[in-house]
């Protein structure tokens, strides 16, 4: 059975690279366009994964990853930050809210799936 | 910019020592210094401006951006079919599938070949039997030769009592009678033994003539066989070369679509530049409306920003590593028009695990 991975990013054209390469590595995506499109996404399905961008409008990514592990259901979900920030405040912040990975933009797509493949839930 | 950070926030004097045009400024005269409240009103005209262009030269890129991107998608799709249209299991599974093709029009046509034989050995066997029929008449002939002799000899037997009985006088009168009969029957006898004879030497003839034309057909057929297995073997061999150099072009072509794919994919992975240009005008038209903002707070309180505030107007929004260094070259190289390394930063490589 596929995994599937939680995709959370406002821009469509990140998305789509992202789902391509995940596509083609076997998994299954869903698509978030902020934080707060993502968490209509959290309905009780099985995510073994969500990777996340920070910047975002409407719900920033820190934001949805507190309220991602908040969630009763997917507290335990691993969640990668994706992100342009490259600064050590950002990653932890991101850090102390429960990432379990920081990726700058533009990524290498095996570094990504590498990491995904690392950490995704069985 | 810079005029204002340089001149306007260390000075901390709310008067414009920049010259502007006179078109620019109410009234003024070109090279006659300004006031900043005659001017500020343009600024922050010109920010809403720049900001409404920027935001509509990203929405335009996001949109193209994004069309190319679902193009490429379907591109993508498509080589996905050409690449499993011409063979999913590579080299090797062609080659499997190109010997299966083979061996199966190869068995096809054995056994084509093989029911052409069948068809041989048929007639042949009639043949045989044939044969054997000729050997029967020829023992026929002899029979009736011994028919036609033995009639001969009664006729001499039958002539001899003849005499004997006309010896014998009035006694042998019957006698001379039966040998008379005993005659006749013996004439009857070599002719039928001779009429034997003549037709079972027609009829040898007859099967001698077949004979010879089914041998003449048999070494005919023989050779159209041998001929036809060659002429199998041959297209066989033509075919075989045909399916390898079909086979040869649709390796050439997935191993090319293979690579189209591979350098979409890649072109794919760099449009992630869109998504970094989005963040860096973001934050320059943040960058703007804060400005505009700190122009109204000038004006209505008549004190510049210290540079610290200054520097808080400018960074704040940043994200990619690129505006950092774009400031910090700026501090250092005030003259730079622009840093090359923005769009076209390489993928990052490493991954920080927590």
């Amino acid at each position: 059975m596929k995994k599937t991975i939680l995709i959370v990013d406002d821009s469509s054209s990140l998305r789509q690279v992202v789902a391509l390469a995940l596509g083609r590595a076997g998994y299954d995506v869903l698509e978030g366009s902020d934080g707060e499109d993502a968490l209509t996404k959290l309905d009780g399905r099985k995510i073994h994964l969500i990777v996340s961008d920070v910047n975002m409008p409407r719900m920033d990514g820190l934001t949805f990853l507190k309220q991602v592990k908040a969630h009763p259901s997917y507290k335990f979900t691993p969640v990668i930050m994706l992100t342009t920030e490259a600064g050590d405040a950002k990653k932890q912040a991101g850090r102390e809210a429960g990432a379990k990975a920081w990726v700058v933009k533009p990524f290498n797509p095996p570094v990504l799936l590498d990491a995904v493949s690392k950490l995704c839930l069985p | 910019m810079r005029f204002w950070s340089r001149e306007r926030a260390d000075q901390g004097n709310p008067t414009l020592s920049a010259r502007v045009s006179s078109r620019t400024a109410a009234g003024s005269h070109s090279g006659q210094p300004v006031s900043f409240d005659s001017v500020a009103p343009q600024l922050l005209e010109a920010f809403g401006l720049w900001a409404r262009h920027l935001q509509t030269a990203q929405e335009q890129t996001r949109e193209a951006t994004d069309k190319l991107l679902c193009g490429f998608v379907s591109i993508l799709q498509q080589l996905d079919q050409v690449i499993s249209s011409t063979g999913a299991g590579g080299a090797d599974g062609g080659g499997d599938a190109r010997t299966h093709v083979l061996g199966q029009a190869d068995q096809e046509l054995k056994q084509l070949l093989g029911s052409l034989e069948g068809i041989l050995h048929s007639k042949d066997r009639v043949l045989g039997t044939i044969r054997e029929l000729d050997g029967a008449s020829r023992g026929l002939m002899g029979l009736a030769d011994v028919v036609e002799k033995i009639a001969r000899q009664t006729n001499l037997l039958s002539i001899n009592a003849a005499i004997e009985a006309a010896r014998a006088g009035p006694a042998g009168a019957g006698f001379a009678v039966v040998a008379g009969e005993v005659r006749r029957l013996s004439a009857e006898s070599g002719n039928m033994g001779k009429q034997i004879g003549d037709q079972v030497r027609r009829f040898g003839s007859q099967v001698e003539s077949t004979i010879r034309d089914a041998t003449d057909q048999a070494e005919h057929d023989k050779q159209a066989l041998d001929d036809n297995e060659s002429r199998v073997r041959q297209v066989m061999g033509q075919v075989n070369e045909a399916v390898s150099s079909l086979q040869q072009q649709s390796e050439t072509s997935r191993v090319i679509s293979q690579s189209i794919r591979t350098e979409v994919e890649q072109l794919m992975v760099a449009f992630q530049f869109q998504d970094r240009v989005n963040q860096i005008i973001d934050q320059v038209v943040q960058a703007v409306d804060g400005i505009g903002q700190q122009i109204d707070e000038v004006r209505r309180t008549g004190q510049a920003p210290d540079t610290q505030r200054w520097q808080q107007i400018l960074t704040a929004g940043y994200s990619t590593e690129e505006q950092q260094l774009n400031h910090a070259s700026d501090a250092n190289e005030p003259n730079r028009a622009s840093r090359s390394s923005g769009a076209s930063a390489p993928a990052n490589q490493e991954v920080t695990f927590f």
